[in-house]
């Protein structure tokens, strides 16, 4: 125990605050899922908000004074004049193996009540796809079990394939 | 009827009226209202909200706001202001205020800018680690 405190003591003493410059607003109005913010001179477009109470917002909208945030939460739990922060990260979300069996919503955030995901990676959800030469090349066909579709149209396993119709 | 877009475009030209040497000016402000609202026409109350908001969001810019969890000696309160004056220029306005709720540290804000050295910020950024 007097190792452990003297651990303590060190480590406190050793303790550096580092003062970093944020970025912050202020709710100004809420309404549609959309919450107008006054401040936030330094957003980018897609860009993660901290709203507050665990709630995240995406910049979409960004105007000379203020900032259109659609809200990726409880908006109820918002009201006008909260303070909100940039995060500096576009809409990304957990990748990795710690994904596997898990159920997630959209943000990537665990649904299934089995504790937080285990993933030091995270993708942005708006990635531009892989080009062609990095693709594995297509060589298993796919089979719809549709008989005009598997007769009329080619379609390999992992092909990216374009849908155009009426609905 | 204007539109809430046509509005917005008419109080940002009316605001940049305002402006003398690169600063706005109180008196051209105050004309400026006194034509919006004397003229009576449709529209003219939601022009002048418009142009009180860009006022007020101008004046957020030019006002740094310095909350300490105690009082600041008179020469740290100088050296504050010297500081933030350096960086955001000479028309800055500062305030300092004591805040017993950030228990250590210190908290400025310059309009959007936020340096927060707080002991309270250190607490909640060391919460959402775990």
């Amino acid at each position: 125990m007097a190792n452990l405190l003297l651990e303590i003591e060190n480590q406190i003493a050793a303790a550096k605050t580092d003062v970093r410059k944020e970025n912050v607003g202020v709710i100004r109005e809420i309404g549609d899922g959309v919450a107008r913010i006054d401040g936030l001179s330094d957003a980018m477009l897609n860009e993660m908000i901290d709203l507050g109470h665990g709630i995240t917002g995406l910049a979409l909208n960004l105007d000379e004074t203020e900032v259109g945030v659609v809200i990726l939460g409880d908006y109820t739990q918002l009201e006008e004049g909260d303070e909100v922060r940039a995060t500096g990260k576009l809409l990304q979300v957990p990748v990795g193996k710690g994904l596997l069996g898990r159920v997630v919503n959209t943000l990537g955030e665990p649904l299934d009540g089995k504790g937080p995901i285990q993933s030091d990676v995270a993708y942005p959800v708006e990635k531009l796809a892989p080009g062609i030469i990095r693709r594995s090349p297509v060589k298993q066909p796919m089979q719809t079990g549709i008989m005009s579709i598997d007769a009329m149209i080619p379609i390999g396993r992992g092909q990216r394939e374009l849908i155009i119709g009426d609905r | 009827m204007k539109s809430t877009r046509e509005i917005k475009r008419e109080a940002k030209h009316l605001f940049r009226l305002c402006f003398v040497n690169g600063s706005l000016d109180e008196d051209r402000v105050r004309s400026v209202l006194q034509g919006i609202l004397g003229s009576k026409r449709r529209g003219s109350l939601p022009l002048a909200g418009q142009f009180q908001r860009l006022v007020s969001l101008d004046r957020l810019r030019h006002t740094a706001k310095v909350e300490s969890a105690v009082s600041l000696p008179p020469d740290l309160q100088a050296n504050v202001q010297a500081s933030l004056v350096r960086a955001y220029g000479p028309e800055l306005n500062t305030s300092f205020a004591d805040n017993p709720a950030l228990i250590g540290g210190m908290r400025i804000r310059v309009a959007s800018d936020l340096y927060d050295g707080s002991v309270k910020a250190e607490l909640a950024a060391l919460e959402n680690s775990f």
